[in-house]
Formats: C-alpha cells, structure tokens, sequence
C-alpha cells in the first residue's frame, strides 16, 4: 500500500538535506579593479583577484553577519475588488556585519570611512574627515560547508558601498567590535540584466554533476 | 689667464677667464650600491628605514616602486609576513619588480 503524503503530483523539486552554519568570510576590493571572472564561461561576473594597486582587504573574525534587501512595494488596489497584485522594485542588497578584528588600518579605515593610511614605523595612522561618497566596492562572501570536498556557497555583490553610522564598543573582559558595518549594493548598469546586484555562486562537484 | 683684446685702441680690456673646475673623482672606498625595485602591496603611505644601510625609504601608496639598495632587501621582504586571524597567511609588503 502507497504511503499516503499529501504530497503534490508530477514533477516536483525537493530540497536537498543539507544545512549552512557559521558566517562566510567577507573579502572587498576597490570598485575600480575587474572582477576574477569578467564574465566567466556562463556570462557571469564575481570573485576577486588582487593586485598590488588594489588588493582584496579581509574583513578578519566577522560576527552577526546577514543579508537582507531593500524593496519598493506598492499593492495594486482596486476599489471593487481590493488589492489584486503587489508591484516591487529592487533598491538595493546590504550585508550587515560586526567585526572584531581592528588591525592592520588599511583593513580598518575602510570600514570606518576613513583617510589613506600613513605608515613609519612604528606607527600607523589615517585621519577622519568627510566621507568619500565616490568609494564603491567589489564584495564576495563565501562559505565552504564542506572543508573535504572544497564545496563552497558565495555570494558576490558588483557595487558597494559602506553606508550608515558605525559604532565602536569597548567593553570590559570582551574584545572591542565595530558594529553597524553595512554593505549596500546597488544596482551595477555596467553588468547585464540577470546580474544587476550581484550573484550566488554554488560549487559541489557531488551534487551538481 | 689674461687675453688682451687687439681690436680695442682707445683702451685696453682684459678679459678674465675662471679657472678651469676640474671634478672630483668617486672618493676613493666608494662604489655604487646594486638596487632592487621593490612593490608595495599594502594600501598604505609607508616610509621605513633599511636595518642594513639605515636608509629612508618612502612609497606612496599600493603598487607603488621604489629602488631599494641590495642589503636592505631581505628584511624588507619579510615585513608583514604574519599568520591572519582567519587562518590564512599574509603576504610580504612587498615583491620584487622585474628587469
């Protein structure tokens, strides 16, 4: 006797039985260098490659990472029947993070909207003055969830920016943490259609075959 | 030197001609020093001092180069080399720009 699930008929797309824990490391370079794949063979553009113009800063001991997005959404209402649809737009991606990691400074300044950092041994410094409203950034996250394999999920975002205020909390018997680190993607006109904010990158050799 | 000028009739004039300045040769003990071209691949305003030759060295920025005498370089290079908090390796300041 069939066991009887309830289940819908015909072809149907299960989900598959594995779980992501723990936060991806976050890597940023300068907006103006090219991405690694600039397209790849599929037509897409993401991961980074450094140079020694424009190196790809890690953003070291990530806490409270998420990701969400910004909507514009208005209902479609009818008066004789009510709301019939939802229109929505897409304003942006924002990766939100607090880091605990300060040093080096060229990592830091960044974060924290910053000045170039000046280096003489021994010391380091950047100054604090307006914001640089012209600084955009490649962004890539990435996750292994399988250190054996090397299968990996990522998520890379074409244009960023740090935006919003920062706090810096300096606690007793804890690690000090900058908190309200906000990555906001914008839409990227130089990419195509289907990639306008970014791209989710899966890699597993065993499944995707 | 003194040239008397033979077109001049109603006076003579002397023309004074400086001595030659002949240039010193390299002091003697001295020769020049090979250099490296060393990129910088931090994103930073650096000046540091060579430990061999206490040299000042200054880059202006990431990829920036800057001639680095011979002796100095080997200390250069291991500047920065350090183990990351993710577990990954830094990399050096810097790296030796070709010929």
């Amino acid at each position: 006797m069939a066991l009887v699930t309830g289940n819908p008929y015909g072809n149907i797309q299960v989900q598959e039985d594995i779980y992501l824990e723990s936060a991806p490391t976050i890597w940023f370079q300068d907006y103006t260098s090219a991405e690694f794949f600039a397209p790849d063979a599929d037509g897409y553009y993401w991961q980074l490659t450094g140079t020694s113009t424009y190196p790809v800063y890690e953003m070291g001991c990530a806490a409270n990472v998420s990701m969400t997005e910004n909507l514009t959404v208005n209902d479609v209402l009818c008066d004789n029947v009510g709301v019939k649809d939802t229109v929505q737009q897409r304003n942006y991606l924002e990766l939100q993070f607090t880091i605990r990691s300060f040093f080096p400074f060229d990592n830091l300044t960044h974060v924290l909207k910053g000045g170039a950092v000046t280096e003489t041994a021994p010391t380091q410094k950047f100054g604090m003055s307006t914001v640089n409203n012209n600084k955009f950034w490649h962004v890539y996250a990435a996750k292994v969830y399988d250190e054996i394999a090397g299968d990996y999920f990522a998520i890379h975002l074409h244009k960023a920016k740090f935006v919003n205020a920062f706090t810096i909390n300096m606690p007793f018997g804890s690690p000090w943490e900058v908190t309200g680190v906000v990555f906001r993607a914008f839409a990227d006109t130089t990419k195509p259609a289907n990639q306008r904010f970014g791209v989710f990158v899966r890699s597993d050799a065993s499944v995707i075959t | 030197m003194v040239i008397r000028s033979k077109d001049v009739r109603q006076s003579e004039s002397i023309e004074l001609l400086e001595p030659e300045v002949v240039e010193l040769a390299e002091e003697a003990g001295e020769t020049p020093v090979a250099t490296v071209n060393l990129r910088l691949m931090r994103d930073v305003q650096l000046t540091t001092t060579g430990k061999v030759t206490g040299k000042s060295y200054h880059w202006s920025g990431a990829g920036s180069i800057t001639p680095v005498d011979e002796p100095d370089v080997e200390l250069l290079l291991q500047r920065g080399v350090h183990k990351s908090c993710c577990g990954s390796l830094s990399k050096s300041y810097f790296e030796i720009v070709g010929d």
